[in-house]
């Protein structure tokens, strides 16, 4: 049953039974005050704004970057450092050479006096002395030379002399179903062939390939 | 007394049980405790030992496959470059080399994988990509032939 307190607002008839006890007014005063949630928060709430015409969509300033395009910088810079290798080729200076061979299916990157193992059946036989022609990349201290994918068989010349044949190492396969009495040992030896690579040396410079290719020794 | 003429149809059956035991204690002796001398116990092992050995060398591959994959990728990293991109850069530009000759250049040829490296950057600069960070290093050249 609403009971009307002082401004209209309802006020729990606990508090109107002890209103006599104590000072009415301040807790009347409270009461007022203690609105619902819901009357509180639409006190809050912003009147609504009218609707904003739309105005027409500025265009935005556009910054451009001016990048400047100096071709003749980029090829004045390939020629000094095409020409600071070619000196070290024409002089010798380069030191010692890496060069990366491709050999039955295998890279290898390999120097001067370096050992190649090659796995499996290889033709040559001890003291067989041929140039490997299939260069990926070539360097040394200051220069690397990338090819795509391989090198010029021209440019460069690493030659290789097979120094060893023999055989590897016993390799055991060995297959056992435990408890099943089933077991299997087979035993592989395959042929290892050892090569000493005895020079990795550039041919001729960058760029100045020779117009008419050697052909001695080619198979075509 | 001479024995002029052996034993008609004698059979010499097994008589290599020494020999089979030992070609079993030869594969165990660097074992520890009783594996490696008394032989019932040594079979089973050396017969693991040998199970093992055949699933090693297949694993060996993968294994070693994912080494040169982190150092080559550790090598990029220390260049401001990731290894996926110089995958891509070398494909589009034909070179061929294979991640065991990338590894051992991330180590010994420092150099030569540092150019790869810059490669990488200004290639990928050009088609637009990676350019949030740094700039791509400069002294590279492609004249749009790469």
């Amino acid at each position: 049953m609403a009971l009307a307190g002082v401004a209209g607002r309802y006020v729990r008839p606990t508090l109107m039974a002890l209103r006599p006890l104590f000072n009415t007014d301040t807790m009347l005063r409270e009461t007022r005050g203690k609105l619902s949630l819901a009357s509180q928060v639409r006190g809050l709430r912003t009147r609504a704004t009218p609707a904003v015409l739309r105005t027409s969509v500025q265009p935005s300033v556009v910054e451009q970057e001016v990048v400047e395009h100096t071709p003749e910088a980029e090829e004045e810079l390939t020629k000094y450092a095409i020409q600071r290798v070619n000196d070290q080729i024409g002089e010798n200076k380069h030191g010692r050479l890496f060069a990366v061979i491709y050999l039955q299916g295998k890279q290898h990157l390999v120097t001067a006096e370096d050992l190649v193992v090659v796995q499996g059946p290889f033709a040559p036989t001890i003291g067989d002395t041929f140039r490997l022609e299939k260069i990926l990349a070539v360097g040394g201290r200051d220069f690397t030379l990338l090819g795509r994918p391989l090198l010029h068989k021209d440019l460069v010349n690493v030659e290789a002399t097979v120094v060893e044949k023999s055989l590897s190492h016993c390799r055991i396969f060995f297959y056992n179903r435990r408890r099943k009495n089933s077991r299997k040992t087979k035993f592989e030896r395959e042929t290892h062939t050892l090569l000493r690579i005895h020079r990795v040396e550039l041919l001729h410079k960058v760029n100045e390939a020779p117009d008419i290719e050697g052909v001695d020794g080619r198979i075509f | 007394m001479v024995i002029t003429s052996p034993t008609l149809f004698a059979r010499a059956r097994g008589g290599d049980r020494y020999w089979k035991r030992r070609r079993i204690l030869a594969l165990s002796s660097h074992f520890f405790g009783r594996k490696q001398n008394c032989y019932s116990i040594a079979i089973k092992y050396v017969h693991r030992a040998l199970r093992y050995g055949v699933r090693a060398r297949k694993l060996k591959k993968a294994d070693d496959r994912e080494l040169w994959d982190t150092r080559i990728n550790a090598g990029c990293f220390e260049l401001g470059t990731k290894y996926s991109d110089m995958k891509a850069v070398m494909n589009d530009t034909g070179i061929a080399l294979d991640r065991k000759i990338l590894q051992n250049m991330a180590v010994w040829e420092p150099r030569s994988f540092r150019a790869l490296a810059s490669l990488t950057k200004v290639k990928q600069a050009e088609m637009g990509l990676n350019t949030l960070g740094s700039p791509p290093p400069s002294g590279v050249v492609t004249r749009g032939m790469l």
